[in-house]
């Protein structure tokens, strides 16, 4: 099989193209061979009247990254479900429905995620125009938006269904959970998304290169930068520009910073789920403040930064800023011990996390967990060092990896990463050569298909763009990390307490902006 | 568990780490992104800002007496932008060939209608002497040549429609200045009743 | 009682009732001013400033606002549970205050047992938590409500038990009659530290606060039992919590801390002080230790607290015979 051979290349990126019936007997193989899966891409191409998917696989012990292609008849696009696989492959599946219209056979009902039961129509087939959907008769009547709430649920004995959210101090965004609880005890958690799903992916198809920078750094309100950077990364590598090095330096370094903002917004989010009266968000959220000071200094935003740029980023770091990065560092250092004092010598802490949401071993890679999840769960993975972007190849720095896969181990990774991000800041501070930080690119006529992946503070982040010439680009696909890791709440959820829930929901790190796009 | 309760009172005799704001002031750095001020003298009106907002915030008024639909006019107009659409991202700033449109330290921005955020060139002017003030009723005829109304409210769009006939014809010398006076001040009046019945004004 | 001996005790009665109203009601204020401002100095930040020299009208402007609310009732809730627990709950908190003596002068009926029907009124408001939870037609409030049944099953005993302690070595339930043997002798802190320990942690859930505020876990149950209360109702509910939080401090303190033991300035002052001292642990508590869960605090209810507890009876009857002897 000609597969074989491509997976033998092992340390690339390999493109398979396959018909739609073998799809399954790749991803069983894939698994086998300890490959995560990390999404669906799908096109749509009216003019050659075909859809075409693209699965990616990327392995966890080397930089193999695999893209598996199958074209699709647009009028009756069928393929079979890899979901009893993966698992975490069931949301993807669900999204190429809802807006594809792509039907996966051989799985449970297949329905809407991001948009409405009642839509009318698959969005991003570019001959969708909308009007299908009359919004004016559905608000007048009273209007149930998203997923089950309409239908009537039988409640059998001593079992019960608690919905928790949309508005729900737990849920850290708007998102609805919806619980089968026998007397404390969750028999099954099922998330419900779509809330507020704004078609970003739609957006980028009608806005020009430079435009869907500033667009993509809304993806995530914790972590903008990483966003953005990964897009204009990914232009890049489709362009082959290579962009200067002080702008390298500087990406760096505030991609790590971002790192660190992001985990610290996790923890002060994090704790009070658990029960303490908001003492660790203030605390978290103080040294979250002064790294927000820098970004204000570098990019002139605290939340929205709108920095990086297709070959370079926007504005040049000064000599006052670097000595703050260097004092704030400092500082993070003396904190960090803080909290582990507060939280690690906590036995109430401990009792509260140390082996609940356990989700680790194969399991862990079925449900497409990434990131610090992942390293939980025992997988030292990690893109910037399994295949290294920006200046991460030569840097020295520890993937933390804890094996426990639960709550406690989360948080102990998450606190560790602070502290590496730290160390590679401190490694390229006073090295920042000197010379241009932005070059001129043409951005007039671009074409190709590029998959780039980078380490987000929640995981494994991919942008998918496919540029058939012109100022726009043909698709632009975003993946998530918290979309899979909410997705997995499903397996992480069952048999622990309904007061775990609290716990569970907050180690995954969401942000709903993400989730949705 | 003690460590925990020893570090947590530790901070009760510490000063607290917020800003009472409005009464102390933070710093804002230098290229902070805040509302924008408009140089209306180097200016060239070359459309570019206009054409690289990703909110599309930007439309280009023109000053008044002068015809927004004859191409010689075209270096004379000026960005207005629509503060509450725009997401200060200084695209507009960086694409800007002469520099004249920047982005402030000024941050505040409020208004009790939607009119309010929508700013003329001539309010941003970046020379505070020559900045002038404009009335929200002025502001909305100003805009009237612009798609920066219609986009918040489609309705005003067939009124936007009429005075751009009215306007070019004029111009085109088929209607005299009475007519054409008397026709616009009507479109106008008619303008400003639809703004207010919608809420913008 | 004849009729001379009722012409005395009345205006007596009167008067102390009113005056110890008084000084509870300006108490709670101050209490909630304390807690909000020390909460917020622990997290680092200001907390209230703006009403007042350093916020201290805050509260006085929370209560208007609560009252001129809007009374929320949810559709499928009973109405007349919905509107009379809130003030049963905040009655079963204030009632004790007729039985606790706030110096040897001041207070208001002093029984035999007044020990016990302390410790009884107080594990009444359980039940009318229950009862606000079932009664307000929605889920979160009815888990709420039996959660706190079920803390109830588990500090009741312990607590109780921890209290017998103190009573076999004074050999009384009168509270009067405990704290004047602690005057006479010394504190029972420091012949009971283990019943003091216990006591003190169970009357954190007996108050419903963190690290056991399991009830109205606001993370996991939105506000638990009283989610679905608005207005002055939540007000009473409010205020309850801070009354049983000083009932609770007062019984700590006549038991274990000599309750109005101290040398020089009135009695009443260092009463307080030390009912003060026990709200400010209780504060300091909350805004650093995590939330239990149910199973977590049956647990360690059943298989520590109690346990213990027994000890502790065993070490008084030790200590007892020892001091005999």
């Amino acid at each position: 099989m000609k597969e074989e051979e491509l997976l033998s290349e092992r340390g690339k990126e390999v493109k398979l193209e396959i018909s739609p019936e073998e799809i399954r007997s790749l991803s069983s193989k894939l698994l086998k061979e300890r490959h995560q899966f990390l999404g669906i891409t799908a096109v749509d191409f009216p003019r050659e009247n075909k859809i075409e998917l693209i699965y990616h696989f990327a392995s966890l012990e080397d930089s193999t990254f695999i893209w598996a292609r199958l074209e699709l008849n647009r009028e009756s696009p069928e393929v079979p479900t890899i979901s009893d696989i993966y698992p975490g492959a069931d949301w993807h599946e669900r999204e190429a429905y809802d807006l594809f219209g792509v039907i996966f056979t051989g799985r449970e009902e297949l329905k809407r995620i991001l948009l409405p039961d009642d839509w009318i129509g698959h969005p991003l087939r570019k001959d969708y125009s909308g009007d299908e959907y009359d919004w004016q008769s559905q608000t007048k009547e009273f209007y149930y938006p998203f997923g089950t709430v309409k239908e009537k649920i039988k409640e059998e004995d001593g079992v019960f269904y608690l919905h928790v959210g949309p508005q729900h101090p737990v849920t850290h965004g708007l998102w609805r959970l919806q619980l089968k609880v026998r007397g404390d005890t969750i028999l099954e958690g099922t998330p419900d998304i779509g809330y507020i799903h704004c078609g970003i992916e739609k957006l980028c198809e009608g806005l020009n290169y430079e435009q869907i920078v500033p667009l993509s750094e809304r993806i995530c309100y914790g972590s903008g930068m990483s966003w953005s950077m990964l897009y204009v990364l990914g232009v890049e590598s489709l362009l082959g520009v290579e962009p200067p090095e002080r702008a390298q330096y500087i990406r760096t370094i505030v991609l790590e910073l971002q790192r660190i903002t992001s985990h610290l917004l996790w923890l002060g989010a994090f704790c009070p789920d658990l029960g303490t009266y908001h003492s660790m968000l203030l605390y978290a959220i103080r040294e979250r403040e002064k790294f927000l000071d820098i970004f204000e200094r570098i990019t002139g935003g605290r939340l929205l930064y709108n920095y990086p740029r297709i070959g370079g980023v926007s504005r040049d770091i000064d000599d006052r800023t670097i000595e703050k990065i260097k004092e704030t560092l400092k500082d993070l250092e003396s904190h960090l011990e803080e909290y582990e004092d507060i939280l690690d010598k906590n036995e109430f802490f401990l009792v509260r996390t140390k082996g609940v949401g356990v989700l680790r071993g194969e399991e862990a890679i079925r449900w497409g967990l990434t990131g610090p999840c992942l390293r939980a769960a025992g997988f030292k993975y990690d893109v910037r060092k399994n295949s290294p972007y920006l200046l991460y190849a030569d840097l020295d720095f520890e993937i933390p990896v804890y094996k426990e896969g639960d709550v406690y181990s989360r948080y102990r990774v998450r606190i560790e990463e602070m502290r590496e991000s730290s160390k590679i800041i401190n490694q390229l501070i006073d090295e920042i050569p000197k010379g241009e930080y932005r070059k001129k690119v043409n951005l007039r006529n671009v074409e190709g298909e590029i998959a780039f992946r980078t380490e987000d503070p929640r995981g494994e982040s991919m942008v998918y763009i496919l540029a058939k010439g012109g100022e726009k680009p043909h698709r632009v696909k975003f993946r998530s990390p918290a979309y899979m890791n909410l997705s997995a709440l499903r397996r992480m959820l069952p048999g622990h307490k309904v007061a775990d829930m609290a716990a569970i929901v907050g180690s995954i790190d969401l942000c709903m902006g993400e989730v949705d796009r | 568990m003690l460590s925990p309760l020893r570090r947590t009172i530790a901070y009760v005799f510490r000063r607290p780490f917020t800003v009472m704001i409005p009464r102390e002031t933070l710093e804002l750095p230098d290229g902070y992104r805040g509302i924008h001020e408009i140089n209306t003298d180097t200016c060239i009106g070359c459309g570019l800002c206009g054409k690289i907002c990703p909110n599309k915030a930007i439309d280009y008024v023109f000053p008044e007496g002068k015809n927004p639909y004859d191409p010689k006019n075209f270096r004379l107009r000026r960005p207005a932008i629509d503060l509450g659409h725009c997401m200060f991202c200084a695209l507009c700033e960086e694409v800007c060939p002469t520099n004249s449109i920047k982005l402030t330290k000024e941050f505040q921005l409020y208004g009790k209608k939607r009119i309010d955020l929508i700013r003329l060139p001539y309010e941003l002017e970046s020379r505070k002497e020559k900045r002038k003030e404009y009335s929200r009723d002025e502001r909305a005829k100003m805009l009237i040549s612009t798609e920066l109304i219609s986009r918040i409210s489609p309705e005003v769009k067939q009124i936007e429609e009429k005075w751009r006939k009215v306007t070019i014809s004029y111009y085109n010398g088929e209607i005299s200045e009475e007519e054409y006076k008397s026709a616009i001040a009507k479109i106008e009046s008619e303008y400003l009743e639809k703004l207010r019945e919608v809420g913008i004004l | 009682m004849t009729l001379q001996d009722l012409l005395i005790y009345l205006p007596r009665f009167v008067l102390t009732s009113i005056l110890i109203l008084l000084i509870f009601s300006v108490d709670l204020i101050m209490i909630i001013w304390f807690e909000r401002k020390l909460i917020g100095r622990i997290h680092h930040r200001r907390s209230i400033t703006e009403t007042g020299p350093f916020g201290l009208l805050q509260n006085i402007a929370d209560f208007i606002k609560l009252m001129v609310k809007e009374d929320l009732i949810p559709k499928k809730a009973n109405r007349i549970i919905h509107d009379l627990t809130p003030p049963l709950i905040a009655f079963s908190g204030i009632l004790p205050l007729a039985l606790i003596p706030f110096s040897s002068e001041i207070y208001v009926s002093n029984p035999e047992n007044s020990l016990l029907l302390v410790l009884a009124i107080c594990s009444i408001s359980p039940f009318f938590v229950l009862l606000a939870g079932i009664g307000s037609g929605s889920k979160y409030p009815v888990i709420g409500g039996f959660r706190a049944a079920l803390q109830m099953v588990s500090y009741e005993i312990p607590l109780v038990l921890s209290a017998l302690g103190v009573v076999m070595l004074s050999g009384t339930f009168n509270l009067m009659e405990i704290v004047r043997s602690q005057v006479e002798n010394t504190w029972y802190l420091f012949l009971q530290p283990l019943g003091f320990f216990i006591f003190l942690s169970s009357s954190i859930m007996e108050n419903e606060r963190s690290p056991f505020d399991i009830p109205e876990a606001e993370s996991e149950l939105v506000a638990g039992w009283r989610t679905e209360f608005s207005s002055i109702k939540f007000g009473l509910i409010m205020g309850s919590e801070y009354m049983k939080m000083f009932v609770n401090s007062a019984l700590v303190t006549l038991l274990y801390l000599g309750g109005w033991d101290g040398p020089l300035l009135p009695e009443i002052f260092w009463f307080l002080l030390k009912v003060h001292l026990i709200i400010f642990l209780f504060i300091w508590i909350r805004v650093t230790l995590m939330r239990l869960r149910m199973d977590q605090l049956l647990k360690l209810s059943w298989n520590y607290l109690i346990p213990l507890s027994l000890l502790n009876l065993l070490l008084t009857i030790v200590e007892k015979v020892m001091i005999g002897a």
